[in-house]
């Protein structure tokens, strides 16, 4: 090929060599954008925002659009105070990226002991800390005083460091959670995911070959045409597949390690899988309700409780939706806000206010308890 | 007693269903036979269940197995009756000539497949279902119905129908509810082993399948592609959802689909047909996606086989007939009208589908080697005239994905993040086999015979 390239007369060479040499020049550009983040710099050294109103009765509290990248901040810092003993026990930092309809969030424990405070909530690892972020907020929870917030900011990357986060979060496992199902987001790196470095990474490298093999060979069109670019071609892509294949592989046999462990001559599954409230709920509708009876489920949470016990009882006892309570003799109140039992008149109050006799048949907790609904012939 | 039990109900299906598809191509390998034996077989299953189910029949384990065993025994004796055939397409996955860096390369991706089979076995085996999903809907509707021995008909039944979401199709619900009555009681880690043989036996199939119209490096490389996706194994490892068993059927259809275009087989149009109504079955997103098989793959196929036209015809008429009565007395239809009722532009969704399909890590960098696969298909078009249909189908099947969050009130589930990645999962397989089809496969036999020319 390259005496048949020797030959061609110069003018015919030219534009294949030209194109040769912008192809190298593209390839370039993409290794410089894989690149960039382990260079960049964010220009301000923290968006810091200071709330024109004092935070009490802990709302949500949202800053002002402040258009920024995940990669160049590391952390949220908020400075604080509140009465020692009595201020919020947790906090919970909010971002939203740029036409997006939720937030994201993450929490950290705080301690409030003494005047003015200053809590960093690290989002180093946080695989939603990614990509473009147009607002940042927080909120309160916990504790029954209120909180004066002084400042709200974010903590800079600074170039030295970013090469070793970059590491740190490459294997920094993701643990499946109940979102894995739907969709899986793989590690934050400098506020990109693995695909933008690992796709840019191959695209670079086979633009290259294609650039050389386009020099060699007389253009590119001679170059994609022959079978061994084409093979080439897909080597870089395998190389780059199987390497994002290995780290997501990670994450799945860690995973699978985990639950192994968790669950290994696990006596009482149901425990370990929906919490020990879930399972005693569970245990006491088996001796309580007989075969076939249904119940229903009230609850602050109207999914999470009603939809494991339905399941882990079908098909011998029945689950209804709160709307049949007239179907049912048996109401299991499992943590609810609106509705309350007096066990000295025999009273459940509903949330709408009514009152219905009914009779405790068990309970497992304050606010955990099964009661059996007083027919109107029942004395 | 029950562990011999256990392997009856995921035995015997495979070997139906591999009967059935040996009696009805003969010509074909072993692998595809096994492969695809097991959606059949699944699909009978299914299929007899649900005949039994609402006819208001009470199921116990003679009569859900002796229907199946009998299926078997009567294509082994088809099987039996047939002269051995000679010219029979083996799939080649015994590679004749290769370098050391392919088998390398094939060694490497032959370990990360086993290592996710070990987790994804380990998984099933080992832990208990948590998705919410699975124990709100699938699972909860297979213990219903397994633990009743029968289907509550009555709409005033609290189990009508299995008890929720009487509107979505049964069948997903019925693959575990098989294992749990052939096996004679409901443990987690037996009624989700099916989803292992969704899993183990989808990238067999695409492998048997295209390495008859493409060198076998390329047959597994695709079949890698679709084993690996990572969201593919999640779905392996925490069973209980439909996503993974309707994208199996939609890539058996797909596969088969592609077959009536090579080979102008009647055969391939009725099986086509039939796992087009396992998808469908599976989930209503199914129908439309087997819609887009028809349109973009049957069709074309049916219309380029010259001289064979008038029986395909035939055949997909009569196919056509079959599948709709199938789809009509096996789902609910209403949700269709519910669709078009709340169609609507949301263009907002555009960042949400990218971020599903590219940025985060659900197909790694599945929809980009698609995206270029495209482009090279398309940019080559001026020098290989061969046919575009796997293609045009490709786009229309990705078109059709986005679609549902774009053009209906299903953003709602791309704004939560819920569904887009799931939707495409559904749709993987069957894009990955086609676009190996498009980029990498022969010649169709139509396009031979009017005189296009392909590179081969």
């Amino acid at each position: 090929v390259t005496e048949q390239t020797r030959k061609i007369p110069m003018r015919r060479v030219a534009w294949p060599r030209a194109s040769a040499a912008l192809l190298a020049l593209a390839g370039l550009c993409v290794f410089a954008a894989a690149l960039r983040p382990f260079v960049r710099q964010a220009k301000s050294a923290a968006y810091v925002w200071q709330p024109a109103v004092p935070m009490r009765d802990k709302p949500i509290v949202m800053s002002p659009p402040v258009p920024m990248h995940a990669g160049d901040f590391s952390a949220i810092e908020v400075e604080a105070a509140a009465a020692p003993g009595r201020g919020p026990t947790e906090l919970i930092v909010l971002w939203q990226s740029p036409g997006a309809y939720g937030f994201r969030f993450a929490r950290e424990e705080v301690i409030f002991d003494r005047g003015m405070q200053r809590f960093r909530v690290d989002l180093t690892t946080n695989r939603y800390w990614r990509g473009r972020i147009g607002q940042i907020g927080i909120q309160w929870a916990g504790g029954d005083g209120d909180v004066d917030v002084r400042q709200l900011g974010v903590v800079r990357i600074e170039r030295s460091e970013r090469i070793g986060l970059a590491w740190r979060q490459l294997w920094t496992r993701v643990p499946l959670d109940n979102t894995s199902i739907n969709y899986l987001t793989g590690p934050a790196i400098l506020g990109h995911g693995l695909n933008f470095y690992v796709g840019l990474l191959a695209a670079a490298a086979a633009t290259w070959y294609l650039a050389l093999r386009s020099w060699r060979m007389g253009g590119m069109a001679a170059a994609l045409s022959s079978h061994p670019s084409a093979k080439h071609l897909v080597a870089f892509a395998l190389v780059a597949w199987l390497a994002v294949d290995a780290r997501a592989t990670l994450d799945l046999a860690h995973q699978a390690i985990d639950d192994l462990r968790k669950f290994r001559g696990a006596r009482h599954t149901a425990a370990l899988l929906y919490g020990d409230d879930l399972a005693a709920c569970r245990d006491m509708i088996v001796d309580s309700v007989p075969l076939g009876a249904a119940f229903i489920v009230l609850s602050n949470d109207p999914y999470y409780p009603r939809h494991r016990l339905a399941y882990l009882l079908t098909p011998h006892r029945v689950c209804l939706a709160p709307e049949r309570l007239a179907e049912t003799e048996y109401v299991l109140v499992y943590d609810s806000g609106d509705v309350m039992y007096d066990p000295s008149l025999g009273l459940l109050r509903m949330a709408d206010g009514d009152l219905i006799r009914a009779e405790l048949v068990a309970r497992t907790s304050e606010a955990i308890y099964l009661l059996r609904l007083v027919t109107p012939e029942e004395p | 007693m029950t562990e011999g039990r256990l392997l009856l109900a995921l035995l015997l299906p495979w070997l139906a269903g591999g009967l059935v598809l040996r009696a009805m191509r003969s010509d074909r390998g072993w692998l595809e036979h096994v492969a695809g034996g097991w959606f059949l077989g699944q699909l009978l299953v299914v299929g007899w269940l649900f005949l039994l189910l609402r006819g208001g029949a009470s199921v116990g384990l003679w009569s859900a197995v002796l229907p199946i065993a009998a299926a078997a025994a009567a294509a082994a004796w088809w099987c039996a009756r047939q002269p051995p055939t000679t010219g029979r397409t083996q799939t080649s996955l015994h590679a004749p000539h290769a370098s050391l860096a392919v088998w390398i390369a094939a060694a490497v991706i032959l370990l990360s497949l086993a290592i996710k089979a070990a987790i994804v076995t380990a998984a099933i085996g080992g832990s208990p279902i948590r998705h919410d999903d699975a124990l709100a809907i699938w699972l909860f509707r297979a213990k219903a119905i397994a633990g009743l021995g029968h289907l509550p008909l009555n709409p005033a039944d609290p189990l009508y129908l299995g008890g929720t979401h009487a509107d979505y199709p049964l069948f997903a619900s019925l693959v575990p509810a098989w294992v749990a009555i052939v096996a004679g009681e409901w443990r987690e880690a037996w009624v989700t082993l099916p989803w292992l043989g969704f899993y183990l036996n989808l990238p067999l199939m695409i492998a048997a399948n295209l390495s008859r119209w493409m060198h076998w490096t390329r047959a597994g490389l695709t079949a890698y592609a679709v084993a690996s996706l990572p969201l593919l194994v999640v779905h392996a490892m925490r069973p209980g959802y439909a996503d993974m068993l309707l994208a199996g059927f939609l890539a058996a259809a797909t596969l088969s689909a592609l077959d009536a275009f090579h080979s102008g087989s009647a055969r391939a149009i009725v099986l086509a047909c039939v796992f087009g109504i396992g998808a469908a079955w599976m989930k209503r997103e199914g129908l439309a996606a087997f819609g887009v098989v028809v349109a973009a793959l049957m069709v074309p196929a049916i219309a380029a086989a010259h001289g064979r036209t008038a029986g395909l015809l035939r055949t997909f008429a009569v196919g056509g007939v079959v599948s709709t009565a199938a789809i009509w007395v096996g789902m609910d239809l209403t949700f269709m009208r519910d669709t078009f009722e709340g169609a609507g532009i949301h263009g907002d969704v555009w960042p949400v589908l990218g971020r599903h399909l590219g940025t985060w890590g659900s197909f790694g960098l599945f929809w980009y080697a698609v995206a270029l696969g495209l482009v090279w298909r398309i940019a080559s078009l001026w020098r290989h005239r061969t046919n575009v249909s796997p293609a045009i189908f490709c786009i229309l099947l990705t078109a059709y994905g986005a679609a549902i969050f774009l053009c209906t009130d299903n953003a709602r589930f791309a704004y939560n993040d819920q569904t887009p990645s799931r939707v495409f999962l559904q749709l993987s397989p069957a894009v990955a086999a086609a676009i190996a089809a498009a980029v990498w496969g022969r010649p169709t036999e139509a396009s031979v015979s009017s005189g296009d020319h392909a590179r081969v």
